[in-house]
């Protein structure tokens, strides 16, 4: 099958990485993203903007890494800040729907939960479950908030995290609410995920995991493009795997413009 | 930005470049779907990309004994797409009767090497029947890919100097030895990590580094990404996506597949 390239460098928005010092360095002389990295980055590899959380809203505390990702993307309008979450029934939050519409008044369009119980030490221990069921999505399926959720208990790495029994719970409880799954790499998952994109229209997944052959390519025959999100998983993930995946795959320039910055603008531009 | 880097982002195909892989799989998989997996449709996405041949191999000797099984799916792929694919013969030294056999049969089927992935067969990486299988590659001058050599390598390096040896996987730990012997060659699949090809090129000889793509298990974009738009001279690259493996090609005494019509 014959595709055409694009007639000029494409928008590409990076819609996964993060700042910040994790659990271990990245490498011996790296230590993980800082804004001038991410900066530098980015403009190496032609990334127009990024939309980042940090190390310690997904290691730590969210609220304390939320604040750390607000001062991470001040003064640089290619940054936009993604807040992560715990459950609303938790009692670390005063008035739930208040912190959200704070985050939306600083300019917060999305947001992103790691429910991984037995997560720990690599992370804080949450269940999607208890989630729902504490009514934590209502307000961002109101206000059509993106959602992206990471199930991986080692955020470095690991394969096939995805709980897709307790996605299905969410997907099903909030029809309207438009949820990213993030997988470090989709191997069994490969199986599994055609009949939650069946039933769930409101799925879409994050591309850095995509890795097997025609697996995004895939995606896009059978569910259409706009079900897919560009990310990196950078510092992470080389940004050079992540990005080839997309630029050099088998769909046509709309398609892959899609992919890689149409549908995250579109599902941002859209919130209430 | 750089031509190749630039092509990269467009989605160009990479016409006027020498690409030729040296890691790539036919056939079904036990853990995953892959879409678009008969040998006309996975050379119909190397014409695309203007990749101009690969080395191949099977799956199912990953996982089973069945080595001759996979070892006639890659010889039928051979013939319904000549002169692309180039067959590496997979045996599996836990069912040691059947390994030389196995050699030779697909030697005359018209095989161009040998692949190995014992450590996922639970064969030890150092276990007595890798003298013949690389005394096998020696008497032939032909390549063999394992997927990680174990702490033997220098040895077999030394002694089966007609063997060409090629590193399953990134591994830039053998730089040192890449730089003391000219039979040693590292495939580039996969530098997943944060400037892992960039990183691993500060040590390894550009001459003995390799691009494969681990079709069909993996998608193409995934293992030239990293390539293409690495912080790496342009010839350096050029090298690595076909040059090199042009070169090892020629050491084997291998027809290097044509290029594609335009």
């Amino acid at each position: 099958m014959d595709v055409d390239s694009f007639a000029a460098l494409p928008d590409i928005v990076d819609a996964y990485c993060s700042l910040g010092r994790w659990k271990r360095p990245v490498a011996a002389d790296f230590y993980g993203h800082d804004t001038t990295s991410l900066i530098d980055e980015m403009d190496q590899k032609g990334i127009a903007q990024a939309i980042v959380h940090h190390s310690l809203s997904r290691l730590s505390h969210p609220i304390d890494g939320n604040e750390q990702a607000m001062k991470g993307i001040e003064g640089e309008p290619r940054l936009h800040a993604c807040w992560s979450i715990l459950s609303k029934a938790s009692r670390e939050y005063p008035v739930f729907e208040e912190y959200i519409e704070d985050a939306f008044q600083r300019g917060v369009r999305c947001f992103a939960v790691f429910p991984r119980f037995g997560a720990y030490p690599s992370g804080h221990d949450t269940s999607v479950r208890e989630f729902v069921r504490a009514g934590t999505f209502v307000v961002f399926e109101e206000r059509r908030f993106p959602v992206f959720i990471d199930f991986g208990g080692d955020p470095t790495g690991g394969t096939d995290d995805t709980d897709w029994e307790a996605l299905r719970y969410l997907l099903e409880a909030h029809p309207d609410l438009p949820v990213i799954l993030c997988e470090h790499r989709l191997r069994g998952g490969s199986r599994l995920l055609p009949g939650v994109m069946d039933d769930h229209p409101n799925l879409h997944i994050e591309t850095s995991g995509l890795w097997n052959y025609m697996a995004l390519e895939q995606i896009a025959w059978q569910w259409g493009a706009d079900r897919l999100i560009f990310g990196t998983r950078s510092p992470w993930r080389s940004v050079g795997l992540a990005l080839g995946m997309v630029t050099m795959a088998c769909l046509s320039p709309e398609e892959r413009g899609l992919i890689l910055a149409g549908n995250i603008r579109r599902l941002m531009e859209a919130v209430q | 930005m750089t031509p190749l880097h630039k092509q990269c982002l467009l989605g160009e195909r990479l016409s006027g470049e020498l690409l030729l892989d040296c890691h790539a799989h036919i056939g079904r998989h036990a853990d995953y779907i892959i879409p678009r997996n008969q040998p006309e449709e996975l050379a119909e996405e190397m014409r695309r990309l203007n990749v101009r041949g690969a080395f191949v191999f099977q799956f199912t000797g990953v996982q089973t004994g069945e080595v001759a099984y996979g070892n006639d799916v890659i010889a039928d792929s051979c013939c319904r797409v000549p002169r692309r694919f180039m067959g590496l013969t997979m045996v599996n030294p836990c069912f040691e009767c059947d390994v030389m056999p196995e050699l030779e049969r697909c030697r005359g089927l018209g095989f161009a090497g040998v692949k190995l992935i014992t450590s996922y067969q639970g064969y030890p990486d150092d276990g007595p029947l890798f003298e013949a299988i690389c005394g096998f590659a020696h008497e032939h001058h032909t390549p063999i890919l394992n997927h990680w050599w174990g702490s033997k390598l220098e040895e077999w390096l030394q002694r089966f100097p007609q063997a060409q040896f090629i590193t399953g996987h990134w591994d830039p730990g053998r730089a040192e030895l890449v730089r003391r012997y000219d039979n040693l060659w590292v495939c580039t699949c996969l530098p997943i990590a944060h400037e892992s090809f960039e990183i691993g090129m500060r040590d390894l000889r550009p001459d003995r580094v390799m691009w494969g793509s681990d079709m069909s298990d993996l998608q193409f974009g995934v293992g030239l990404g990293p390539i293409l738009l690495a912080r790496v001279d342009e010839e350096v690259k050029r090298r690595v996506i076909g040059l090199n493996m042009l070169e090892l090609l020629e050491t084997c005494g291998i027809p290097a597949p044509d290029a594609w019509d335009p």
